[in-house]
């Protein structure tokens, strides 16, 4: 049986953030619809091993890895299949503030996304971003230097 | 405004328009939790029955009779590069990249003594540390011969294909591999799906050495108990597949290759076989291409550069960060504004370099990984 208190803290968890990851999601895929069932996946499974998890210092980031990985998986799925059919339209874009600056960060490797996502968006510092997205902080660096060039490159 | 800036309020901005869509009530999010504890429940009894089922069953003899195949229990499978491969449970073992455990096929009920010695895999433990960084998910099966065996993904074009010149890979999406041949196992050396036969080999001074010689077997159902190996007419052994994957090391190159899948009491659900053409008959065997050899001809750059030992490595916290390993091969390349390491770990190039300003002027190829300092 479930402890009293296990399922109220990650209702609170949830509750903070759902919205938050979502729209990162959002952001960097540009799919409203994905991004939803990526991060009702990704709380399942936090969900589901809510006692590992719990713990985290940075159990947002660990959603948003969850969700992102998720969602990419997809996203590559569905571009094979659109070979076949027709693009399907997001139903949750928002206004594009920057359309050309959203449009690279969104064709950035998802490896390189992730960070800038993490970064500059989910505001979270480089070891925490380490952290978050599994890999060392030289390597976030890495990633974050060639995602600037390539977007400082569209922008110029 | 610097770059950081516009980047962030951009971003910042844009997700503040996102509108406000209601969330799923976390009660429903921790009921579809719920019962997938409580189907991942039901997997594990599977093979606990067959377990318990073998120690009671009465041995019985094999029947090479071809019979029609069982329908396989309901499991969770991840695709690896368009392969259903059977796991233990839906959530990966370790992350970055995602390595899930496969699911072992039954246990064989029948007498398996005629079938020459068995050949399964061993239990071990999955490490990050024994793929290559271009890995997108894999499904550790155990140890073979002392090994870690996976199989696995990448992206395409991977650096495997150049290296090993595999022509006939899937080159518009993810290709498959494994880890015991090295490369894109699915297309590789035959053109009869997903069982094969591969010989590998590079040579130093015209001499072939490192010779792997596979016999694999990918896609199999979950049915399947054993998979028995004969070659040139004598079975040498058989294996137990796990994710559907079965995969034993050769000793020779056979003129004949038969692998014959059976249940769990020994019927026969499918067979695969081939003559094989004489070794000499494939063009350029005797004088392999130097582009085989790892390391050799796998990217421009490093003909701009020139090999080193780990010991002169330029810095030490580079030193740190690049971590040599045995079998580590690393080159120094001069690059405008500093130098880069490049180190290839396992056949995978990873690029190194104390500045990050260095770098950037690098054009690298495809989908390769760097890390900076500075």
């Amino acid at each position: 049986m479930t402890e009293p208190g296990f399922a109220d803290s990650f209702e609170r968890f949830y509750a903070d953030c759902w919205q938050t990851v979502y729209r990162a999601l959002v952001v960097g895929i540009g799919d409203g619809d994905l991004a939803r069932e990526a991060v009702d996946e990704a709380m399942v499974r936090a969900y589901e091993r809510w006692r590992t998890v719990s713990p985290m210092e940075n159990r947002e980031g660990w959603v948003y890895r969850v969700a992102s990985n998720w969602a990419t998986t997809r996203l590559r799925r569905r571009r094979l299949q659109f070979r076949r059919m027709p693009a399907v339209e997001s139903t949750n874009d928002p206004e594009l503030v920057d359309p050309r600056l959203l449009e690279a960060v969104r064709r950035l490797s998802p490896k390189h996304r992730d960070v800038v996502v993490a970064r500059y968006l989910l505001d979270m510092s480089e070891s925490a971003t380490a952290q978050a997205l599994g890999i060392p902080a030289g390597t976030v660096k890495s990633r974050l230097s060639r995602a600037l060039a390539e977007l400082k490159e569209v922008l110029s | 405004m610097t770059l950081d800036e516009k980047i962030r309020s951009t971003l910042e901005d844009t997700a503040s328009r996102v509108a406000y869509v209601p969330t799923t009530s976390p009660d429903e999010i921790k009921r579809r939790g719920r019962r997938r504890k409580a189907r991942r429940r039901i997997v594990w009894t599977v093979p606990a029955l067959v377990l318990i089922l073998g120690v009671l069953a009465v041995t019985v003899p094999f029947d090479p009779n071809p019979r029609s195949p069982a329908t396989s229990p309901d499991v969770d499978t991840i695709e690896i590069a368009d392969l259903a491969v059977a796991v233990t449970e839906s959530e990966p073992n370790s992350t970055d990249p995602d390595i899930w455990l496969g699911l072992k096929g039954p246990s064989p009920l029948f007498d398996t003594s005629a079938l020459g010695p068995d050949l399964s895999f061993a239990p071990g433990e999955p490490s990050a540390g024994d793929i290559g960084d271009r890995v997108i998910r894999a499904v550790y099966l155990g140890e073979l011969d002392g090994e870690p065996f996976y199989v696995y993904s990448t992206p395409a074009p991977s650096i495997w294909d150049r290296i090993f010149e595999v022509v006939d890979g899937n080159f518009s999406g993810d290709v498959l591999g494994t880890s015991l041949t090295c490369c894109s196992g699915g297309d590789m050396d035959h053109g009869e799906g997903l069982p094969g036969f591969s010989h590998g080999y590079s040579t130093e001074g015209g001499v072939v050495t490192d010779e792997t010689i596979t016999a694999e077997w990918l896609g199999l159902s979950t049915d399947v108990s054993v998979v028995a190996y004969q070659l040139d007419g004598d079975f040498i052994g058989w294996q137990t597949p796990v994710g559907g994957v079965s995969s034993v090391r050769l000793s020779e190159r056979p003129e004949e290759y038969l692998a014959i899948a059976l249940d769990a009491s020994g019927r026969e659900l499918d067979r695969f076989g081939t003559e094989l053409r004489p070794l000499s008959d494939y063009p350029g065997d005797e004088t392999p291409s130097e582009s085989l050899l790892p390391g050799a001809d796998w990217a421009p750059m490093t003909s701009e550069g020139s090999e080193i030992e780990p010991e002169t490595i330029p810095g030490g916290l580079l030193r740190v960060e690049i971590d040599p390993q045995p079998g580590d091969r690393l080159f120094l390349v001069p690059v405008d504004g500093g130098e880069i390491v490049v180190r290839v770990r396992n056949g995978t190039p990873h690029v190194f370099a104390e500045s990050c300003t260095a770098l950037d002027g690098v054009e690298l190829p495809p989908g390769w990984e760097s890390t900076c300092l500075e």
